[in-house]
């Protein structure tokens, strides 16, 4: 098995790869680290409702939510509860869906060859029942019905419904309800088999770790399992039309303030580039550091409770502004106002570097943290982003570079707002 | 490794350590508070108004700005209740120096870390900007009130009020509205001016120092600059934690708000301080009644009956006070109630099974150990351990984790009483 291996010399960090029987394995050593961390991924997320399954010839459409009722699923494994058995062992496991992938991810000190064993085994082998669907779906309920309390979560949803027309990226990871009750051990089966190929999927493992020792392990995991080969998966994504679906959306929910989100719709296929120039203009004009930020705060309109960032898929671009706030409207008045009007105005050099600085530093944070490393690894890979240029992108970039970033935000039809005002006050 | 421990000024301790895994240094300073109904609300409030400005940096936008010039420094000051100590702190994360081009970068940092803490920006009469002390007391206000948006933490919060009122441990960390909204820039100055006098100081360094005594130097000099010369009455006396037993009958509180979910918390006094020798019984024991995934509220609330997304225990050692949660349909929480009780009962009935005691015990290794790659998590650990009169080395801890028996976790779940029952539920109205 061959390993390439790709060094970072100004920040100390190598990196590992190998294919090992289709499936691609990352493998960041870090000497002296007491932690060892592997995660396998998918590339399936909340985002592939309908596609072709494999050995299918026609589109299939999935209830909303089955990426990651599918996720809870498979730690039921044929031997018992995965969890654990990975916990008995001192190992600490858990698992996320996003809009665009699935990751499962475990972390040990000692027995970390065992726990990886698991990993990879749990991952790929599925037994769903009725009964294991049944229990999940009560389970899920659950997680619903408690995030629908929560404000930040809400105004979240209603935006991306807000900004998309069709793109299934506006419909929430979890579903609903009344998807998952739909959701089958059949279906499972179909959706498990498309994309949980091992071509379709990453293992990184991030630790003071032998990396021979990790591709010899993943090579005799997968040399027993009969994949057929790798064809590749077709997703049926709408084309989604420039403009937002609507430019506003409001509800009431129990909550002690407003909370609003404002988006901006950009086009598909941005590069690493000018997603990290999105990044730095937003940092500019908008971040803390930014006159704008602090006026807002001084009049009460922003709070500490302020978020913003570029978010991207395959096929949904769009960034994020959200907060708590006394003043929905002018939050998201001000903020929109302020990105349109810096299509023309350009950002101050001095501004720009500061924030440049600012991002080098927070990338440098990153780089001690397995599962926020890994995130950004799975992102980059669907993506075809290499994080780890992160410092080397930034060198190289100035200030008038964000010209090109920033015309886009001009566009009025590519921006919604949602608000969650706190329940009875709608009239006032 | 052990923090290296210096005494830079009266009551003011600097504690070091290097590795040269991490590509961040992280500084913290924190001040010690006993948890009062009169001393939250200007604790919570300090930090807030101490990181608007400095004297070198009035405005805040300024001070935002150099942090970014000082590659993302992070500048954080807030307040943690651990135990009934409430703490105030301020902290500075930084690039490892070697992987950017600015020398000098853990002296500009610091620099910025000490006036923070002792230089806040000055107002016409030397004292605090009332401007700041104003706005932030309004936000601090806001703040409180937001907390009910995150249920989970709302209700555990709702549930030690009701149990620890009248005890310290019943104070909210952020002080109370009314509290928040009496301050005034005069008291907050003079509040603060007694803090640096009197109150004890540890000022703590974790990152890749190449040379690590010039860092230490550099940080008792600082520390010795944050403090005058102790008066005449010396350090403040804080005193040791409230021990108060549970009633006879278990307190019930259920409160009502408009939502869907419901969260139902029960309220243990677990009978067992850090310092005790039953502490790492007591830790194996809410690890195995609620801490991961192998423990029995997972397994009987969520997995077996799946009532619950999250259930789980948490147990405050610096209190005796263990927290057992779960988020459930609100038409069955009497059924949940019973199983989170008879899962305690069993395990106090020595009922522990030979696996979930090995996972319990691998759990709590592996979670000390990952502790050691995390500066942020090892620092509070340290001030946590001290506050609590325990401080282990990472060795000795593990060698104490593997001693303990399940006799002597069946014992510690006897010591644990249960005190409140409390319940937040849903009632959503019908229009809206």
């Amino acid at each position: 098995m061959t390993i390439e291996r790709r060094q970072y010399r100004e920040i100390d960090i190598d990196v590992l790869k190998a294919e090992v029987h289709g499936l691609t394995v990352l493998i960041v050593p870090r000497p002296g680290f007491q932690r060892r961390y592997a995660a396998f991924s998918t590339r399936y997320g909340g985002n592939d409702l309908e596609f072709v399954p494999r050995g299918g010839d026609r589109p299939l459409r999935t209830p909303a939510g089955i990426a990651h009722f599918l996720e809870h699923q498979l730690f039921d494994g044929p031997e018992g509860s995965v969890l654990q058995r990975l916990s008995s062992l001192g190992a600490n496991p858990n698992a996320y869906t996003s809009s665009t992938s699935t990751v499962y991810y475990v972390s040990a000190v000692d027995g970390f060859a065992e726990a990886l064993d698991i990993l990879l085994d749990f991952v790929q082998e599925p037994a769903f029942t009725d009964a294991g669907v049944a229990k999940e779906q009560g389970i899920i309920e659950q997680e619903i019905r408690i995030y629908e309390d929560y404000p930040q979560v809400r105004v979240y949803e209603d935006l991306m419904t807000a900004l998309y027309q069709v793109h299934p990226v506006r419909v929430p990871v979890i579903g609903t309800v009344e998807d998952i009750r739909k959701i089958t051990p059949e279906l499972l089966y179909t959706c498990h088999r498309t994309f949980y190929h091992p071509d379709n999927m990453l293992l990184a493992v991030i630790g003071d770790v032998d990396p021979d020792a990790v591709v010899d392990q993943v090579a005799r995991d997968l040399a027993g399992r009969d994949y057929g080969p790798a064809e590749p998966i077709r997703r049926v994504y709408p084309d989604e039309p420039p403009a937002v679906n609507r430019a506003a959306a409001r509800r009431a929910l129990a909550a002690s303030e407003a909370y609003a989100a404002v988006g901006i719709k950009l086009t598909p296929g941005q590069d690493q580039r000018r997603v990290l120039l999105l990044q730095l203009a937003l940092d500019a004009l908008i971040g803390p550091a930014s006159a704008f930020y602090q006026r807002l705060y001084d009049e009460g309109v922003f709070t500490d409770a302020f978020g913003y960032q570029v978010d991207v898929q395959p096929g949904a671009v769009h960034l994020l502004v959200s907060g708590r706030t006394n003043q929905p409207d002018r939050f998201c008045a001000e903020v929109l106002q302020r990105l349109r009007a810096s299509a023309g105005a350009g950002i101050d050099p001095r501004d720009f570097e500061r924030v440049r600085r600012a991002r080098l530093g927070s990338f440098l944070a990153v780089l001690d943290n397995a599962d926020a490393l890994n995130g950004l690894l799975v992102r980059d890979r669907l993506l075809g982003f290499d994080f780890l240029r992160t410092a080397e992108l930034l060198q190289a970039l100035a200030a008038g570079d964000t010209a090109e970033v920033l015309a886009e935000l001009a566009d009025e039809r590519r921006a919604a707002a949602a608000v969650v005002e706190p329940r009875g006050a709608e009239q006032v | 490794m052990a923090f290296t421990v210096i005494q830079a000024a009266p009551g003011v301790e600097v504690r070091l350590r290097s590795s040269d895994r991490f590509h961040r240094t992280t500084f913290a300073l924190f001040l010690e508070q006993r948890l009062a109904p009169d001393l939250a609300s200007p604790t919570a409030l300090l930090p807030r108004v101490l990181r608007r400005g400095t004297v070198s940096y009035p405005e805040t936008l300024d001070l935002e700005r150099v942090q970014a010039e000082l590659y993302g420094a992070s500048l954080d000051a807030g307040v943690l209740k651990v135990g009934e100590r409430h703490l105030l702190t301020v902290s500075l994360t930084l690039p490892a120096q070697r992987y950017v081009p600015e020398p000098g970068l853990y002296d500009r940092g610091l620099a910025l870390l000490a006036e923070v803490a002792a230089q806040p920006a000055q107002g016409p009469d030397g004292g605090l900007r009332s401007g700041y002390v104003n706005q932030e007391a309004r936000e601090l206000v806001r703040e409180i009130r937001s907390q009910r948006d995150h249920k989970m933490g709302w209700a555990q919060q709702r549930c030690i009020a009701v149990m620890c009122a009248g005890e310290p441990y019943g104070v909210p960390e952020l002080g109370t509205e009314e509290g928040a909204a009496a301050l005034d820039a005069a008291a907050l100055t003079s509040y603060h001016a007694r803090l640096r006098d009197r109150h004890p100081m540890t000022l703590y360094a974790f990152g890749p120092f190449t040379d690590r005594d010039a860092v230490g130097r550099r940080l008792v000099d600082l520390g010795g600059k944050l403090r005058g010369p102790l008066p005449g009455n010396g350090l403040v006396d804080l005193p040791p934690v409230t021990k108060v037993p549970a009633p006879a009958e278990p307190r019930r509180v259920e409160e009502w708000e408009d939502m869907a979910g419901g969260w139902l918390v029960l309220g243990f006094r677990a009978g067992v301080l850090r310092a005790d020798p039953e502490y790492y019984a007591m830790l194996m024991l809410s690890d195995i009644y609620g801490g991961s995934s192998h423990s029995r509220l997972f397994l009987n609330v969520r997995e077996r009956a799946s009532l619950a997304y999250a259930a789980g225990a948490s147990y405050d050692a610096n209190k005796g006070v263990m927290l057992a949660v779960a988020g459930i349909d609100p038409a069955r929480r009497a059924e949940v109630e019973e199983i989170m009780l008879a899962e305690l009962a069993d395990l106090a009935a020595g009922n522990i099974g030979a696996d979930e005691f090995a996972a319990a015990r691998a759990t709590l290794a592996r979670r000390l150990k990952e502790r050691e790659d995390r500066p942020g998590q090892l620092i509070l650990a340290n001030l946590v351990g001290r506050l609590g009169g325990r401080v282990d080395g990472l060795e000795d801890a593990l060698r104490s984790i593997h001693a303990v028996t399940p006799e002597q976790v069946a014992a510690a779940a006897q010591r644990v009483k249960l005190d409140t029952v409390y319940f937040l539920g849903g009632r959503r109205p019908v229009s809206g």
